[in-house]
């Protein structure tokens, strides 16, 4: 009798630890590595040999007004770093061929850096040529 | 079959491309961390002027897959050593076993698995390039079967001896691995281990393993013999009714035990 008792509390004792355990792992906030000091800017010394080709945009308003968007304007803009703009907010493997003014004039899409500030707005009316360049006929 | 990645040291720029279509391949969530995690597979590393990616070695004899105890990891034939979370029991053999510290443990989960990058197995079965080689701008990542990057590797150090360290980094450490590496300064700048064995580290355990049906087979068979000669002694002593000393002539020359 007296046994059987210690063995269950030993039971108890032993699923209390656990949970205690658990609970630790579980309620720890993520430790997200922060670099010491800020990474260097990538290598401006080797060519981009294999940038994409460029990205047209031809489903807008006739086809004067299509854009054509270039890597080679904008990678070094962007100090030779990708991950600024990949893979958020734009995919590389399976890129989405959708660009539309509604959700970059609100900050998403191209208006993430194009806001007036890092680079011309999107809302900016005297800036539309600079990228609805139109394809050659 | 065997395919491989070729990372050339003197090509990277330090993009980060490689890490963004990583995470974009294998949904791994954002944002990307400057070292290794379960959930960052690769990423570059800023050393000596140059950058270096981290990512598994992918060797051709896996220790990871090796202690496994329930073959979560395998190395298949495409190259890929690949990773199975349902089988996975959390025990992190792996993450200790692994002589390039690839394995990561998902330290903030209740129910962790391990995360390491497993070369896009899927798309290499697909004939596709994995993520990071399709995306490198500078072509510093190079897919293709193993031997002909291995080719590719000395033909680069050959044309441009002055540019590039003589050695290709994954050709015979721990004893090959499906990731080859260039580099124009000495690898252990690069924090690649320089001092691993070249043969593979399964081999060691295996040495021991092997042997091991032997030595019971062996070992049984005398424990039985001993079991069977002292049956049969006693057997004899209780059918002659004239039981002999059972004290043995040793103890019996030590002048202790029963005398006759």
């Amino acid at each position: 009798m007296l046994g059987a008792v210690r063995r269950r509390m030993g039971l108890w004792l032993g699923a209390l630890a656990s949970a205690a355990v658990l609970g630790c792992a579980g309620g720890a906030a993520p430790a997200t590595l922060q670099p010491a000091q800020p990474l260097p800017p990538p290598r401006a010394d080797v060519e981009l040999v294999s940038l994409p080709a460029d990205l047209v945009f031809d489903r807008t308003v006739g086809a004067e007004m299509a854009v054509v968007f270039r890597h080679t304007s904008h990678v070094e803009f962007a100090g030779r770093r990708c991950i600024a703009c990949h893979p958020a907010p734009f995919r590389m493997l399976a890129p989405e061929r959708k660009a539309e003014h509604p959700e970059m004039d609100e900050g998403g899409s191209c208006g993430s850096c194009h806001d007036g500030q890092r680079a011309f707005a999107t809302t900016d009316e005297e800036s539309c040529e600079i990228c609805h360049v139109g394809l050659d006929p | 079959m065997s395919y491989g990645l070729l990372f050339d040291a003197t090509r990277c720029i330090g993009c980060g491309a490689c890490s963004a279509a990583c995470k974009e391949q294998n949904r791994l969530p954002l944002p990307i961390e400057t070292k290794t995690t379960a959930y960052t597979w690769t990423v570059v590393e800023p050393r000596e002027g140059l950058w270096v990616r981290r990512l598994c070695m992918h060797c051709l004899e896996p220790t990871c897959a090796s202690v496994c105890p329930v073959a979560a990891l395998s190395k298949s034939e495409l190259g890929p050593v690949v990773y199975d979370a349902n089988r996975c029991i959390g025990c992190r053999y792996c993450v200790m076993a692994c002589p390039f510290g690839v394995p990561k443990y998902q330290w903030d989960r209740a129910v962790p698995v391990v995360g390491k990058c497993i070369l896009c197995a899927d798309r290499i079965a697909q004939g596709l390039p994995p993520a990071c080689a399709a995306v490198c701008p500078t072509g510093a990542t190079m897919f293709g079967e193993r031997e002909a990057l291995v080719r590719e590797a000395r033909a680069r150090i050959a044309a441009a001896p002055e540019r590039y360290v003589d050695h290709v980094y994954g050709l015979e450490e721990a004893g090959g691995t499906s990731v080859l590496m260039l580099s124009s300064v000495p690898f252990a700048q690069l924090g690649l281990k320089t001092d691993l064995p070249r043969q593979p580290l399964p081999l060691l355990t295996w040495e021991v393993l092997r042997k091991i049906p032997d030595f019971l087979l062996v070992a049984g068979l005398l424990l039985f013999g001993i079991h069977w000669i002292t049956n049969r002694r006693a057997a004899v002593a209780r059918e002659t009714e004239n039981p002999r000393p059972r004290t043995s002539r040793w103890r019996r020359w030590l002048g202790r035990g029963r005398q006759p």
